[in-house]
């Protein structure tokens, strides 16, 4: 964010401005010497802010997260450093795994700019990490960020929204600090902004208010976070660059990566050099008829495997007695992958595949390992369980690793209404 | 909260006092074999004491199935809320 007079963002500036200042106070007695030296501090200070420029965008780089996967959802992000004249750092997005499969979305931008903005971006982004991670909600997570804004960290103030998604509820949950509304991609419509309560940047007022809206997102939506280098610009005040961002958005394509790039392209087409722009676009896939997944052996990589096969079987029209059945069995046989990895290949992954055909769903977990003795009590009742609870368990063993199908047809929404 | 992590909490806590243990599964959103398998093992140890375990299953909890097909029955008594589990206990009470 660049809201602050020329100069008075970075110090590597300086050197620059006192050197061309001696040269022209030096008057007459300019000899070669003296020409030739303010020249080398003019390239040794052009260096420095070039050092400092590359320091910080390294730096804000590398804090950008990697986006996780989560079922049901697709992302993309960018980042961009500013033009020439302005400078890196401040602009953050986050994607943060939530219990219960969703998602919270973190998006904003700290006034300043250089090593110093990127630093502290690092804090900010952490305290909204921890703040996601207690599953609260997104006003309250403001609140929070406002409180440790203003007391807990020096610096100028920072707009933020904080977005929970709800790939299973088709919702999106959120609040705004300051910071511009996302814009929202719903097939075969004109793009709209969501609409959000205005509140103040964090770190302006003691007892902000932060109001939270939800809106629900149809499959295929996309929902299009932004920081303001992306509606702001020299000549461009907000109010215009947004209109200028929806209407450039207009039959752009709904998938991430694309939508992205479309972003960026119009951009640069509208304007020359801008602020830092940073942008997330995160959107709730289609109901496939498929389901791969590819999990580490840990244990912890069955609790996402419970989400994303849940989320598929709700998606196949399974009941909740269905998908809760099929979970366990489907545990059962992720549980054995994850059990008997090899110490050697202890980071070998499993994969799990799920399909769907007609009433039938088949489930299959595949590892390179060896099934475990079923003298063992637990697999042992493991793969009891499995039998009940599935019409079908086939179990395949072979040199290069052990494979799992399960089968059952579900009983349809009909024969439900049925049984009672 | 896994089986792991409520066996370390349990152990710490259990005593030889008292007709029973009663763990209200209400809010458990996945039991597995590997939680089932702890039951039966904390039902054991209880009754090694003259102690009872108690399950609190909502009636139309999905896991009730999975903990049917298991024979939970043969080592710990099931009711639908704390309120039934508590007065089954005293109930049985020696």
């Amino acid at each position: 964010m660049n809201l602050e007079p020329e100069g008075t963002g970075s110090e590597a500036s300086a050197p620059v401005a006192d050197g061309s200042a001696e040269e022209s106070g030096g008057g007459a007695d300019v000899g070669g010497t003296l020409v030739g030296a303010t020249l080398d501090a003019i390239k040794a200070a052009a260096a420095r802010v070039e050092v400092e420029r590359h320091l910080a965008e390294t730096l804000q780089r590398n804090l950008l997260p990697r986006l996780p996967e989560i079922p049901g959802l697709r992302f993309a992000a960018r980042y961009r450093p500013g033009g020439a004249e302005t400078e890196v750092g401040g602009d953050w997005y986050d994607a943060i795994v939530l219990r219960s499969g969703r998602l919270g979305i973190v998006i904003g931008d700290v006034v300043g700019r250089g090593v110093e903005a990127a630093a502290r971006m690092a804090h900010l982004q952490s305290a909204v990490r921890v703040y996601a991670l207690e599953d609260l909600r997104p006003a309250v997570v403001l609140e929070r960020m406002n409180g440790f804004v203003l007391e807990g960290e020096r610096g100028g103030m920072v707009t933020l929204i904080y977005a929970i998604v709800d790939p299973d509820a088709n919702t999106m949950r959120m609040a705004t600090a300051g910071h511009p509304p996302p814009l929202i991609f719903r097939p075969n419509e004109e793009p709209t902004f969501a609409e959000t309560t205005a509140a103040s940047p964090l770190g302006v007022t003691r007892f902000p208010v932060y109001e939270e809206s939800v809106m629900i997102l149809e499959p295929e939506s996309t929902a299009l976070f932004y920081t303001d280098g992306l509606v702001e610009g020299p000549g461009l005040p907000l109010g215009e660059g947004l209109d200028d961002l929806r209407r450039a958005s207009e039959g752009n394509p709904l998938e991430p990566d694309a939508l992205c790039h479309a972003i960026l392209g119009s951009v640069d087409a509208r304007a020359g050099s801008r602020d830092d722009q940073a942008l997330l676009a995160v959107q709730l896939k289609p109901a496939g008829e498929t389901l791969d997944l590819t999990l580490s052996p840990q244990p912890d990589s069955l609790t996402s495997m419970r989400h994303a096969v849940a989320h598929w079987l709700r998606a196949a029209d399974a009941s909740e007695d269905e998908v809760y059945e099929m979970l366990v069995a489907c545990g059962e046989a992720c549980a054995n992958a994850v059990a008997h990895a090899h110490p050697a290949t202890s980071d070998a992954p499993f994969e799990l595949h799920a399909r769907r055909r007609d009433a039938e769903i088949a489930i299959t977990v595949s590892d390179t390992g060896r099934w475990r003795a079923s003298g063992q009590e637990r697999s042992g009742r493991g793969l009891a369980l499995m039998r009940e609870l599935m019409d079908d368990v086939d179990i395949g063993r072979g040199p290069d690793g052990t494979t799992v199908t399960i089968r059952r047809r579900l009983r349809g929404p009909a024969a439900r209404e049925e049984s009672p | 909260m896994t089986a792991l992590e409520l066996r370390d909490g349990l152990s710490r806590r259990l005593t030889n006092v008292g007709p029973g243990l009663i763990l209200d599964l209400s809010e458990a959103t996945y039991l597995d074999s590997a939680g089932i398998e702890f039951l039966f093992d904390l039902a054991r140890r209880l009754r090694t004491s003259g102690q009872r375990l108690c399950l609190v299953v909502p009636a139309r909890a999905p896991m009730r199935r999975v903990l049917d097909l298991c024979d939970i029955d043969e080592i710990a008594s099931m009711d639908v809320t704390v309120d039934a589990a508590v007065e089954g206990l005293h109930e049985h009470a020696p």
